[in-house]
């Protein structure tokens, strides 16, 4: 398997929406790189013809009526809210 | 005591409260105490043992797992990014418990978003372990743990997902269980590995162990996996006799590098067991040695997915560096969330991304299903399967935190359950050094009550007590 770079780590941070500073950068590339390092053992277990394993439930999907219900009020949905008005969440411009 | 009328409730969360409040600085297993509510909920209660109403856990003080949403009442999973988070709802499990009048004393600290082995990774401070201050309590469930071996209250929850309610159990020397994956709902539990996840007891004792469960265990249609239990009462073989049940000891389970005392008191119990007339076998589990590796590509993938939600927009920890909505977001994940925490979201969404799924996840799932199913034929000769919760007792602080692979070998003994989705506990069955060992029993799916049962008859005949030194 391929060793993990910086640039990998820059490319995994922007896909996960996290900021790193340049000396997180290397402390993820060194530790990734050994986590990593271990798992390669899972390559010699044959796997043909075996299915995935999504959960250990053995219950798949449910379904259930359409059926109107009382939801969270707007008071609770904005409780947490770092940064409101009235009705909704304010947030930073999202175009420039 | 409370139906007797010896001590009411309020007299009894009083006391637990003030010697919870009194020892809390030098442990730190509390993040915060639930003074008002526990006395408001305490003379309800009171008022209900009066008016003989009550339930088995009607009046007792319990502490909480941050990381289980309660209403009304903080809840942080340890981490900045949520600081000051109210929930507007209780977890099904937390209205399981309030429905028996149970007494809500407390959030207890934890490792941030359940991701450790150390409850080291908290925001609040790492956690000291009660029976020797200067050793972790096991994670990440620590701060669980530690409140109930340092009589902060009678039980407590806990989660468990790789082992983080056994290992701090074995580490502080309580009991604790992980039921059958489904059996508890995980509604209103701040998402870490989803098919991984579950909230079970930690307790002084294992009869307490099944009437928390009894309490907190119901179907539950907000959570998709929930399963209805196929038996009514969880410690309904309690004193039946374990003469006859056919145990197996797998040998890859005393791994390199165990620990002499930890592999001598394991060795004694299965003597103990014996004498009292379980039939033990050797069995062979191969593919145990690859849960680690799975549940280290599994657990991060459902990690880095279900931490996705933080985005210092809806609640919790909002960073004012940025000028737009995207920094907005990237700064405060940046800023909330700590080390393990980024490691595990950064290697999760590696082994999902493009070019490394197949390699590493479906790769990862593949090889869970031939776990699962190893134990399934394990399972239909052997009625349960005996390890030692960890190859190691309670370390120093700060001895693993540089090491995430070190830190992540705590748990090769527990991993596996988790990954099949069986039911197991720990128990108190030893000292190693003046410090806990504990004894690992496995169960096959549903086998929660043969479990409890084994675990029972252990706790008769070996009469493990370790005594806080605080």
């Amino acid at each position: 398997m391929t060793e993990i770079n910086k640039e990998n780590i820059r490319h995994i941070a922007r896909l996960s929406y996290l900021h790193l500073n340049e000396k997180e950068v290397e402390l993820m590339q060194n530790d990734l790189n050994d986590i990593l390092d271990k798992f390669q053992k899972l390559s010699k277990i044959d796997t043909e013809n075996i299915h995935p394993t999504g959960h250990p439930s053995d219950v798949f999907s449910k379904m259930r009526e359409d059926q109107e219900s009382e939801p969270l009020s707007k008071e609770d949905v904005l409780q947490n809210a770092p940064k409101k008005n009235e009705s909704f969440i304010i947030v930073k411009p999202v175009l420039d | 005591m409370l139906d007797q009328g010896i001590i009411s409730s309020v007299e009894l969360t009083q006391e637990f409260l003030n010697r919870s409040k009194k020892i809390n600085p030098e442990i730190n297993s509390v993040i915060s105490h639930t003074e008002e509510h526990a006395m408001k909920s305490a003379k309800e209660a009171d008022i209900t043992i009066k008016d003989k109403k009550s339930k088995l856990l009607t009046g007792i003080p319990v502490m909480i797992k941050d990381n289980i949403s309660t209403k009304n009442i903080e809840t942080t999973a340890a981490s900045k990014i949520l600081n000051g988070y109210i929930p507007p709802y209780n977890a099904t499990v937390i209205k399981n418990l309030l429905n028996d009048k149970a007494i809500i004393c407390g959030k207890t600290n934890l490792d941030e978003f359940a991701m450790g082995s150390s409850t080291e990774n908290s925001s609040f401070g790492p956690v000291k372990n009660p029976l020797d201050l200067s050793k972790v309590p096991g994670g990440s469930s620590g701060g669980s743990a530690a409140s109930v071996a340092a009589g902060q209250c009678v039980f407590a929850l806990g989660s468990d997902t790789g082992g983080s309610i056994r290992q701090p159990a074995s580490f502080c020397g309580v009991i604790g269980m992980k039921p059958t994956y489904g059996l508890v709902s995980r509604f209103g539990l701040i998402a870490f590995g989803s098919s991984l996840d579950q909230i079970g007891p930690l307790s002084r004792n294992v009869e307490d162990c099944a009437r928390i469960l009894n309490s907190i265990s119901s179907f539950d249609e907000k959570d998709l996996t929930s399963l209805t239990r196929p038996f009514n009462n969880f410690g309904a073989k309690i004193g039946e006799s374990i003469k006859g049940l056919k145990i197996g000891i797998p040998k890859e389970y005393l791994v390199e590098g165990i620990e002499p005392g930890v592999r001598i008191a394991y060795e004694n119990s299965l003597k103990e067991l014996e004498k009292s007339g379980a039939i033990l076998e050797e069995i062979s589990l191969p593919l145990s040695e690859y849960a680690l590796a799975v549940y280290y590509i599994i657990a991060p993938a459902e990690a880095s997915s279900n931490l996705s939600r933080y985005d210092g927009i809806k609640y919790g920890n909002s960073t004012d560096k940025a000028i737009n909505s995207i920094e907005h977001t990237f700064r405060s994940r940046g800023e909330g969330f700590g080390d393990e925490v980024k490691r595990r979201i950064l290697l999760g969404t590696y082994v999902l991304s493009a070019g490394y799924y197949d390699a590493y996840y479906l790769k990862a799932q593949k090889v869970r299903t031939l776990i699962r199913e190893e134990f399934q034929k394990a399972f239909d000769k052997f009625d349960a399967i005996i390890t030692p919760t960890t190859p190691n007792v309670a370390f120093n602080l700060n001895e693993k935190i540089n090491s995430p692979y070190q830190m992540y070998l705590n748990d090769v003994c527990t991993i596996p359950v988790n990954i099949a989705g069986l039911p197991a506990i720990s128990i108190p069955n030893g000292l190693d050094n003046n410090l806990p060992t504990g004894l690992h029993i496995i169960g096959p799916r549903m086998g929660d009550q043969t479990v409890i049962q084994i675990a029972h008859h252990y706790e008769k005949i070996s009469q493990w007590k370790v005594k806080p030194k605080i």
